[in-house]
């Protein structure tokens, strides 16, 4: 994201003016705004001239307008956001308060006014324009029959293609109907791979199986690049890691990352971290001996005891949250961990572990010793 | 240059068993050719004269230098041949349409048949995009090396790109790459024709853009490089000239005044913006007629049968499905490949072949599991990858043989396996029993899997008791051990669990009784597979629902024919009649109902079609004029038209987790199998759970190892239809899997 003007007042009120460069930008952007803030763009809208009966003629025209936000609506595999509002100044062709809906697109400048600019706000602008955190890797997690090419970036795990193929299975002395489709498999698989994944451009290029259809699915890659005199994406050969899972369907990918080969790699993308972190949770859990705490209560019990939190898992669903009593309070609770020495994870909820800490909540610590019964009511 | 390597080339002719070359057989073959040659002529000396020495040589290596099978074939062969003149396999020589014959003999078992042959050739023409332009340079390529190398790869290349008959055409025509180039499509041109009178029976049996594409290139290699460009452009709108590929085929006499009519014609580029143009104007009016499409009702079935003796017939011979599981490396694929061989299912013949191909890349050892595995993955790495079925009948019964794998990563195709199987047999390596035993290993996995699953009888062959000396006391000590976790953590019947010594490498046990394990004395396992099978006889409810799994697709020999395999679950079923298959929604005619299995003693693979088809029978439907075929999918179910399934998001079941690394969360993805679907899932809801010691926890929202309670799992990725339980034993139940482990089971309330 590019940052190009910030202006705070004393009441931590003021103006923020940013261009959203990536998909990720667009996500950070819509966990940013919340409803009553003040979106100032330039927008097309139809302009109805004159009056009467001469309503009719109207015109597409570009102008300036300054929304009061009431709706955001974002997609993650389209590159776009939504964003609806009323108008609050008055301008020559639009009457205050009329309403107006806008896309958010990449590229787009826009001025975004808060009341109230706090800790997490500002945090996630500063980490949004730094350069040096983004890594965006490509997977393709595969097994016989299916096949998901997917782009994995900070906060999101968006699907770009989905191949899926009925293979006959083998018989007894004629295995051909099946050879033929799993070659055929494997051929619309790597097209599409290298159509749909901008391999130049990645950290790395996960590919993930269970058996050796991942193997397969790299010769086959590389077979096409080098028939097709393919020089950019030969030169990208190290750049392709084929690792191993149980599953061919999304899940698999999440297991891959939890792989030493894997954690190597990608050991300093967000993802890849609070995989792990959401590992560990998880095992503490399993484990049962009260180190690893979900919900709300439990969590503010902990942070309660000091030096007992490790790490705090949330996820970006809490900070966005309408309610601004009910987001300060979560701010106010992350602070004070932070405060208190431990680390706080921020888990996006378009990532599979973020999805599942959603699920439980949204809220969980990992304790640095164990303390049980964390989960009874005090009397 | 990819795409046709000569390796693959010579892959190609390996494989398929078919092709003689004297040239290139190994240097025993060679001595051993020639030692036998005397013995056969004198053999046959008097009776067959016509035959040539190379055809005797050639019929010594079709039967693996074995004399009296050679006389055997000769005779057969060319018994009352002498007679007509105008036979095939004299016209051309005897020697094509010996190949036809013996191909054609092969074709149920090895596939290596001309038609699977073409088929594949076929494959990997459509594949390879650009392997017209491949071919085009390699013939450039070749006109560059010089007339006397083109003459040498002349020969071969056709030998192995072309089946067996057309093998005589292109040698025939070889000297001529080294006239001079001939721009256009002269009439004194090549000597074509000869080859369209000498092989016509054949042609109609070929794909004909195949055949196109051989005659085409054959023009080629005489063409100017220059041409070849041209008539590469050209050479993609092949298929639709089909007239000039008549030309050259069907008459000889006239051709050079068919080749000026031709050209006179509008142009191939021409005619396909004709056909486009009519096509589309085609279409529009198909579209408008589609607009109202005829519901899919209930159709009567095609005969009318007499349903109760159809059903006593039936019933007449037991139906058993077994599948065989157990760890990676403890000789399933083996032990089905030697039963299958001791069976006499498959023949001398396969087997020798496949002992040759194991022996040739150093894995002597797997020739009889080679029967089973197929693909070159399977092979080359020597692990089973999918589950292979396989049918077959002895005098009192019907046998289905499910191979299966047991390598870690290829447990979810095990499942599918044993989802269609009555009883389970569980092979165990006695020499490394403790690897397969310990909790990564899959024989636990494995039984843990039949039993939720609902396999309720276990036949286990201890095996490869030939590595321990058939020892008794590691037989034993593999009997406590195996039946102490059968029966106290999977709460098997002692009663239901029947342990037998074997050797599947060496048969010992298998169909034979062993002789050398005095101390057994119980039965073979084949004997007790057959007494499985009487005390499986289920009584017939005629009335129940008609479910089927579909297990297999395969497309049939038009682009809107589909064939469905699979196990009928419950009910029966009538060709004619018109089916559902759920989730897609698809509905179809049941055009006919065929069943494939071997006779024992025979290798023959007979399809037999049948009237009616009931619950426990594998069969495989075949259905006409589908849509959408891309609807339907391994997994599904079917039912009849009407009486539609239910497809839900989300179902509520009872869980019994296992032993957990991760506790099962709300929210946590894993995938769940059911019947022979696998999908990924989550949980949504968990209502109950009661842990370990019984107690239970109405807070958590996660179940950890060895909780229970009941759940409510959502389907991440489209819908399933379901079936509770109480409806269907075997597809009421399910499994879930997370990170490659068996986390647990349960059943669809």
């Amino acid at each position: 994201m590019k940052l190009l003007h910030q202006k705070l007042e004393r009441d931590q009120s003021g103006r923020v003016s940013v261009i959203a460069e990536d998909k990720d930008d667009l996500w950070t952007l819509y966990n940013l705004i919340a409803k009553g803030d003040d979106i100032t763009m330039k927008t097309y809208r139809n302009v109805k001239r004159g009056s009467g009966a001469n309503e009719s003629n109207s015109t597409r025209k570009l102008l300036t307008l300054t929304l009061r936000i009431e709706a955001v609506d974002f997609t993650p595999s389209e590159e776009v956001m939504r964003v609806k509002g009323r108008s609050i100044e008055q301008n020559e062709d639009v009457p205050q308060g009329s309403y107006h809906t806008d896309e958010l697109g990449l590229g787009k400048k826009i001025i975004l006014y808060k009341d109230e600019w706090d800790e997490v706000a500002l945090d996630t602008i500063s980490k949004a324009c730094s350069i040096e955190s983004k890594a965006e890797v490509g997977a393709v997690v595969l097994e016989e029959g299916v096949a998901h090419i997917c782009l994995l970036t900070d906060s999101m795990t968006v699907i770009r293609s989905k191949i899926q193929k009925s293979i006959p299975k083998k018989r007894r002395g004629d295995s051909s109907q099946h050879d033929k489709a799993i070659d055929k498999f494997l051929q619309s698989t790597a097209e599409s791979t290298i159509r749909n994944l901008n391999i130049e451009k990645f950290k790395a290029i996960v590919l993930v199986s269970p058996g050796t259809v991942a193997r397969q699915l790299y010769d086959r890659i590389f077979e096409i690049a080098t028939k097709e005199h393919n020089k950019s994406l030969i030169k990208c050969k190290n750049k392709f890691v084929v690792s191993h899972s149980s599953t061919g369907y999304l899940q698999g990918l999440e297991e891959a990352l939890k792989s030493p080969e894997l954690v190597k790699r990608l050991s300093d993308t967000k993802f890849q971290r609070n995989v792990l972190i959401f590992d560990e949770f998880t095992k503490y859990l399993n484990e049962d001996m009260g180190r690893a705490w979900y919900g709300e209560q439990e969590v503010v019990k902990a942070s309660n005891i000091p030096g007992a939190i490790k790490v705090l898992l949330i996820t970006d669903s809490l900070f966005k949250n309408d309610d601004i009593g009910r987001r300060k309070y979560f701010i106010q609770l992350t602070d004070k961990v932070k405060d208190g020495g431990a680390e706080v994870s921020v888990f996006s909820c378009l990532h599979d572990t973020g999805e599942q800490l959603n699920q439980l909540t949204g809220i969980a610590v990992i304790l640095n010793y164990p303390i049980p019964n964390l989960d009874e009511d005090d009397e | 240059m990819s795409g046709y390597s000569q390796d693959d080339l010579i892959d190609y002719s390996e494989k398929d068993e078919g092709i003689f070359d004297e040239d290139h057989s190994a240097n025993e073959e060679y001595d051993k050719l020639y030692e036998l040659l005397p013995q056969l002529k004198k053999q046959v000396a008097g009776k067959y004269q016509h035959l040539d020495e190379k055809k005797m040589k050639e019929l010594l290596w079709n039967n693996y230098f074995n004399v009296e099978d050679t006389v055997t074939e000769i005779k057969d062969t060319f018994k009352g041949r002498n007679a007509s003149a105008s036979d095939v396999p004299r016209v051309n020589g005897g020697l094509s349409g010996l190949l036809l014959k013996r191909h054609s003999k092969f074709q149920p078992s090895s596939g290596g048949g001309l038609a699977g042959l073409m088929a594949r050739k076929h494959i990997k023409d459509e594949e390879s995009t650009t392997g017209l332009s491949k071919l085009a340079m390699r013939i450039k390529k070749q006109r560059m090396e010089g007339p006397a190398t083109v003459i040498e790869r002349m020969k071969k290349v056709p030998v192995k790109l072309v089946p067996p008959k057309v093998l005589e055409l292109p040698p025939k025509k070889s000297p001529e790459p080294a006239s001079p180039p001939v721009r256009s499509f002269s009439p004194e041109l090549p000597k074509l024709p000869e080859f369209s009178l000498t092989a016509p029976v054949h042609l109609t049996s070929f794909p004909s853009s195949l055949l196109t594409r051989v005659i085409f290139f054959d023009q080629l290699g005489q063409a100017s490089p220059n041409l070849i460009h041209e008539r590469h452009q050209l050479g993609t709108k092949l298929k639709t000239d089909l007239d000039f590929f008549r030309t050259f085929t069907n008459s000889h006499s006239d051709i050079a005044r068919r080749v000026t009519a031709n050209f006179s014609e509008p142009s191939p580029d021409e005619k396909q913006r004709k056909l486009d143009q009519m096509t589309s104007e085609m279409s529009k009016v198909n579209l408008s007629k589609k607009k109202a499409p005829a519901k899919p009702h209930t159709t009567k079935p095609k005969k009318k049968i007499d349903l109760q003796k159809e059903l006593s017939e039936k019933s007449s011979k037991p139906n058993l499905s077994f599948i065989v599981i157990g760890h990676v490396d403890s000789g399933k694929s083996t032990m089905i490949g030697r039963l299958l061989y001791d069976l006499k299912i498959v023949d001398s013949k396969t087997m020798h072949r496949l002992t040759k191909e194991s022996d040739s890349i150093g894995k002597s050892s797997f020739s009889l599991a080679w029967i089973m595995d197929q693909t070159p993955e399977e092979r080359s790495r020597g692990v089973t990858v999918d589950i292979c079925q396989t049918q077959f009948e002895t005098k009192t019964s019907r046998f289905t043989v499910i191979d299966s794998p047991g390598h870690k990563d290829y447990v979810p195709k095990m499942i599918n396996g044993v989802t269609q199987a009555d009883i389970a047999v569980m092979i165990v390596d006695t020499a490394s029993f403790e690897a397969g035993f310990s909790n990564n290993g899959q024989t636990k996995e494995h039984l843990t899997i039949a039993k939720n699953l609902g396999i309720k009888r276990c036949i286990i062959a201890v095996n490869k008791m030939d590595t321990v000396d058939w020892d008794v006391s590691e037989f034993i000590g593999v009997r406590d051990q195996l039946s102490a976790f059968l029966i106290e953590n999977l709460k098997y019947e002692a009663d239901n669990l029947i342990f037998v010594p074997t050797s599947g490498f060496l048969g010992d046990n298998v169909v034979k009784k062993s002789t050398n394990c005095s101390w057994y004395k119980g039965k073979p396992l084949m004997q007790l597979l057959e007494e499985e099978s009487r005390g499986n006889n289920r009584v017939f409810d005629e009335k129940s629902r008609f479910i089927m799994t579909i297990n297999d697709l395969q497309q049939g020999s038009r682009d809107d024919e589909l064939i469905l395999g699979g196990r009928i679950n419950s009910g029966f079923v009538q060709p004619g009649e018109t089916i559902l298959i759920a989730p897609g929604q698809e509905s179809a005619t049941v055009d006919s109902i065929c069943v494939s299995s071997s006779d024992v003693g025979s290798s023959i693979l007979k399809k037999s079609l049948q009237n009616l088809a009931i619950e426990g029978e594998f069969v495989e439907l075949k259905l006409k004029k589908i849509d959408n075929a891309d609807n339907i999918k391994i997994g599904d179910l079917i039912t009849k038209i009407d009486d539609p399934l239910e497809s839900v998001r989300k179902l509520r079941c009872e869980i019994t987790c296992f032993n957990l690394d991760r506790p099962l969360l709300v929210g946590t993805p894993f995938i769940l199998f059911r019947g022979n679907v696998s999908i990924p899932s989550r949980f949504s809801k968990i209502e109950q759970i009661i842990t370990a010691s019984g107690k239970l926890n109405k807070k958590r929202k996660h179940l950890s190892s060895d909780n229970s309670g009941i759940a409510e799992i959502e389907i991440l990725d489209g819908e399933i239809p379901i079936i509770t339980f109480k409806e269907s034993e075997k597809l009421g139940r399910i499994v879930i899997r997370k990170d490659g482990k068996t986390v647990g089971a349960g059943r669809v309330l």
